[in-house]
């Protein structure tokens, strides 16, 4: 019904950018790659505020760029640090298909919070975008967010071989895919 | 004219020049078939002057061509290399070939030989990479002479006529195409 809450967890909340904070801890974040390639379409490099700032305000216009790209802030409940992002992007309202995008800088919450932003953003993604279904393309490398999709229930439906590029070595490109169909049967098996 | 990389025997790749190239293809846009063979967004039909504002602009990021018959020196159809990420290696292809005439016959595959060929040995790239719906077997078959080979599918991608319909990727290693090409790979 309407009074599920969308935007809350047990530890997490998804929020709205705060164009002025948040810039700068993310920008300390870009020291990292891997957080860094989210902000431009190059190679990626590490990035002043003031850059991600305009990031996001190219990103967030209602009618610009970022038309199909519905973007969260997602912080701690206990003290409403920010820890990362998560979005769904690339949406194709007549397919009903979308793609997730997160990443989480904050270190100490690596590995322990991105099964919980999984779990929101696809109840935003099924329940209020309507999407049938929705991908995930996670780096070869990243085996903390592989294993929080297949708990999520997602599949790997596409390995792209050599598509990542880190410390000297081509990594594939996995493709992970849920349908409405599957995430339904798998809510309902938990209530 | 002499040869060039741009040339096959019986196509040739040249610059889109958008006062040229919009005319056609505002034309096979009115083949609703050829749009959804193509794109998986909800086909429209465009205005010659936004479509000529529009490949104005895609020329700015994407590296774009138009298809002609070398017998007839007739524009066919558009090719283009897009998303290319330098750092890996990696360019995305698209072709549309929009002249029913010339499906089916090899054409549309002797053009992707010449883009991939492009990438390959003047562009420096590592591997290319492309994406075709499930019910567009016709394309499947030709890149698969090219040498592409399916690295997976997205599950229901479109949604056409109430039925839905899986997205293959395939992509193409610069290795494994040189193997396939010794006489033109050095």
């Amino acid at each position: 019904m309407i009074e599920t809450p969308l935007f809350e967890s047990r530890t997490l909340r998804l929020t709205e950018v705060d164009l002025e904070q948040d810039p700068v801890i993310e920008a300390a974040w870009t020291q990292d790659l891997d957080y860094a390639r989210w902000f431009r379409q190059e190679p990626p490099r590490p990035l002043a505020p003031f850059e991600i700032k305009k990031y996001y305000q190219k990103l967030l216009k209602p009618d610009g760029e970022g038309g199909a790209v519905f973007h969260f802030a997602v912080r701690l409940k206990q003290d409403e640090r920010l820890i990362g992002f998560v979005r769904v992007a690339n949406i194709i309202w007549n397919n009903g298909v979308g793609s997730i995008e997160m990443a989480v800088g904050d270190l100490a919450s690596r590995g322990r919070c991105e099964e919980e932003v999984l779990t929101l953003i696809l109840k935003y993604a099924f329940h209020e975008l309507n999407l049938f279904r929705l991908s995930l393309t996670v780096p070869e490398y990243d085996s903390v967010l592989q294993q929080a999709c297949l708990t999520s229930g997602f599949v790997l439906e596409v390995r792209q071989r050599n598509t990542f590029y880190r410390h000297g070595r081509y990594a594939d490109g996995m493709i992970y895919g849920l349908l409405y169909p599957e995430w339904e049967k798998q809510v309902e098996g938990v209530k | 004219m002499m040869t060039s990389i741009f040339d096959g025997e019986r196509v040739r790749l040249v610059a889109l020049d958008p006062e040229e190239g919009a005319r056609p293809y505002i034309r096979w846009c009115r083949d609703s078939e050829y749009q959804r063979l193509a794109d998986d967004d909800a086909i429209r039909l465009w205005e010659l002057g936004q479509e000529k504002e529009f490949s104005e602009k895609l020329l700015e990021s994407v590296y774009l061509f138009m298809i002609r018959t070398r017998a007839e020196d007739k524009v066919i159809g558009t090719l283009d290399l897009h998303n290319i990420n330098w750092s890996v290696g990696d360019a995305w292809v698209g072709i549309g070939v929009g002249e029913r005439e010339y499906w089916g016959r090899g054409y549309g595959t002797e053009a992707m030989q010449l883009i991939v060929r492009y990438g390959f040995e003047q562009l420096n790239l590592r591997r290319i990479s492309l994406t075709v719906f499930e019910y567009n077997q016709r394309a499947v078959h030709s890149y698969q002479k090219i040498g592409f080979q399916e690295e997976g599918r997205m599950r229901q991608w479109v949604n056409r006529e109430g039925r839905r319909w899986d997205l293959i990727y395939m992509g193409l290693l610069r290795a494994d195409w040189e193997a396939l090409n010794p006489r033109i790979a050095r």
